[in-house]
């Protein structure tokens, strides 16, 4: 049986129909998580319950948000299991350090609903439409929650369309 | 900034951080990795959780959570009939519409409109110095300064934008409904930048008070009769307290609310397209309103409901209607034709008013005696993203 290009009867054709994946689903889970370990141990446990999963695989629908979705569901178990006081920091160019480090900040401080929409849209450059079938919403309702979530940055990090400048 | 050059700072603030060569590996590892099924002794302590927090739930937090009152959307209007009073609104408007060649910003550039709306004429009547709003304080926590200040420089922020009106003072407030207390006398913030702490502010008086540092990061999830409902995580606490408004002094409400918010939208599987759920706003006593969307064969059904305290379900709206497509400048998405299907709620006393995703001007208000009837604006526009009430009836 297969859904979405991917074989969901045997265990090394699902994984191997994963393999593509993997990339976005990291970058999402470090986004989300901040530490690289944290984030790759998402990855493989976000796999395993695709697997365990696979029949609840809607026939016609694409993998890479259903995958997406399982991911950004491990993050939040993760998130809330987490002891790690301090999370991986990385260095920004330098012009951008003290800007990039309020925005950090920021995003560490939003709740993960709201963080989970600005990554997905600014960092993996999603399209509304992906986002909302990867959180299970209309197209409509995942950007008011793009638009709650920005608003959660504000003002400092206000973002005006077309503006060109800061 | 634009959006590319937010996208720049957030691989800068995130990090291009590559996954091992060996995660395909791992995954594939993992994948094969034979499912330990649960043990007897599981079993056991997973229905002792489930009896443990029935009972919590059942039993416990109705008299946590509502020491002196049940308060629940059908209790306690204050008289105000809602056809015939003047609800505060805040419009978000695209006109003269957005720009087809450029990716959509989720409504960040959308004008605001503040204003006042009669009910029973649908007359809205816009108030251009309503927002921003000088001289209040708001959450430090949200507020940052761009460009940072230098190392010891004061903090000076700039009036923010109005997200609340309150009747009892005649004014526009920088801060969402829930924060405002019952009475529109003061409101809540958070004044330092870890948002730890819950700050009372008096409008009359322009003075505030700090009622609890709690020495980590909370959130604040309603003023409520009772007291101010505070969280530890959003949207779904781990630990809640309700904070005495006068005294300060914080009162642990534990793990019923959170089971409450439980029941929203992290609870569910990740079925995309199948299911989605999540809390649209709380009632007055500060338990989730849900909304729960089901896409079947060609329809979709929306529930929207919430647990009193005692635990009892009371549905708000359940209706199946054939799946809609609506197109935009963004593409195709769906939704249910004709259904009621809320974005935002906001609940006094005992009446709700939600607002919509659909590209309308129309106000929903519910209570238990009345049901659910919608309340046009008075106002066309076709750019129009959604309208939002903003404070109770009066």
């Amino acid at each position: 049986m297969t859904a979405g290009g991917i074989d969901l009867s045997d265990q090394d054709a699902f994984a191997l129909g994963l393999e593509p994946l993997l990339p976005l689903a990291f970058r999402l889970a470090y986004a989300m998580l901040r530490h690289r370990d944290d984030a790759e141990d998402a990855v493989q446990e976000a796999a395993a319950q695709a697997w365990r999963k696979r029949n609840t695989f809607r026939s016609g629908s694409e993998v890479r948000p259903w995958f997406l979705a399982i991911v950004a569901n491990q993050c939040r178990m993760a998130i809330r299991r987490s002891k790690r006081a301090a999370p991986e920091v990385v260095s920004p160019s330098a012009p951008d350090r003290e800007e990039a480090a309020m925005l950090r900040n920021a995003l560490a401080r939003l709740d993960m609903n709201s963080r989970l929409v600005i990554v997905m849209r600014y960092y993996l450059d999603l399209p509304f439409e992906e986002i909302a079938r990867t959180l299970g919403v209309s197209s409509g309702a995942a950007r008011m929650r793009v638009q709650r979530a920005l608003g959660k940055l504000r003002p400092a990090f206000e973002i005006e369309e077309g503006s060109g400048d800061e | 900034m634009n959006e590319e050059r937010f996208r720049s700072l957030m691989r800068d603030a995130i990090g291009d951080v590559q996954a091992s060569p060996w995660l395909s590996q791992a995954v594939r590892t993992r994948i094969a990795r034979p499912e330990t099924p649960p043990s007897r002794a599981g079993w056991v302590a997973a229905i002792a959780v489930c009896v443990v927090v029935a009972f919590l739930v059942g039993a416990i937090a109705p008299r946590l959570l509502h020491p002196t009152t049940s308060v629940t959307p059908g209790a306690g209007a204050g008289g105000v009939d809602p056809t015939n009073c003047t609800l505060p609104v805040i419009i978000y408007d695209q006109t003269p519409g957005p720009d087809p060649t450029q990716p959509w910003d989720g409504g960040t550039s959308a004008a605001k409109t503040w204003g006042l709306l009669n009910t029973h004429t649908g007359k809205f009547a816009a108030n251009p110095s309503a927002s921003p709003v000088p001289g209040m304080p708001v959450d430090l926590s949200t507020v940052y300064p761009n460009p940072p200040p230098a190392t010891g420089a004061r903090l000076v922020i700039p009036p923010q934008p109005a997200l609340a009106y309150s009747h009892a003072t005649g004014r526009w407030l920088p801060v969402l409904p829930e924060r405002v207390s019952p009475d529109g006398q003061s409101y809540v913030y958070q004044d330092d930048i870890y948002g730890s702490t819950v700050v009372r502010y008096d409008i009359a008086t322009g003075k505030s008070v700090v009622l609890w540092s709690a020495g980590k990061q909370i959130y604040i999830i309603k003023w409520i009769p009772n007291g101010i409902l505070v969280g530890d995580s959003e949207p779904t606490p781990r630990q809640v307290w309700l904070v005495n408004p006068v005294t300060g002094v914080p009162t642990v409400v534990n793990s019923p609310p959170a089971a409450h918010y439980n029941r929203g939208g992290d609870s569910h599987p990740p079925v995309p397209l199948a299911t989605s759920a999540g809390a649209v706003g709380l009632t007055a006593s500060g338990d989730p309103i849900l909304k729960v969307s089901v896409l079947g064969k060609g329809t979709v059904t929306i529930w929207v409901y919430y647990y009193t305290a005692a635990g009892k379900r009371i549905v708000i709206y359940h209706k199946t209607g054939a799946t809609a497509n609506v197109s935009d400048v963004n593409g195709v998405w769906f939704t249910g034709a004709g259904l009621f299907d809320p974005a935002y709620a906001f609940t006094s006393g005992d009446e709700s008013w939600f607002s919509t995703f659909a590209p309308s001007l129309t106000l929903w208000h519910w209570d238990a005696t009345r049901g659910l009837k919608s309340v046009d604006i008075g106002v066309q526009d076709p750019h129009v993203l959604t309208s939002m009430p903003a404070g109770p009836c009066f």
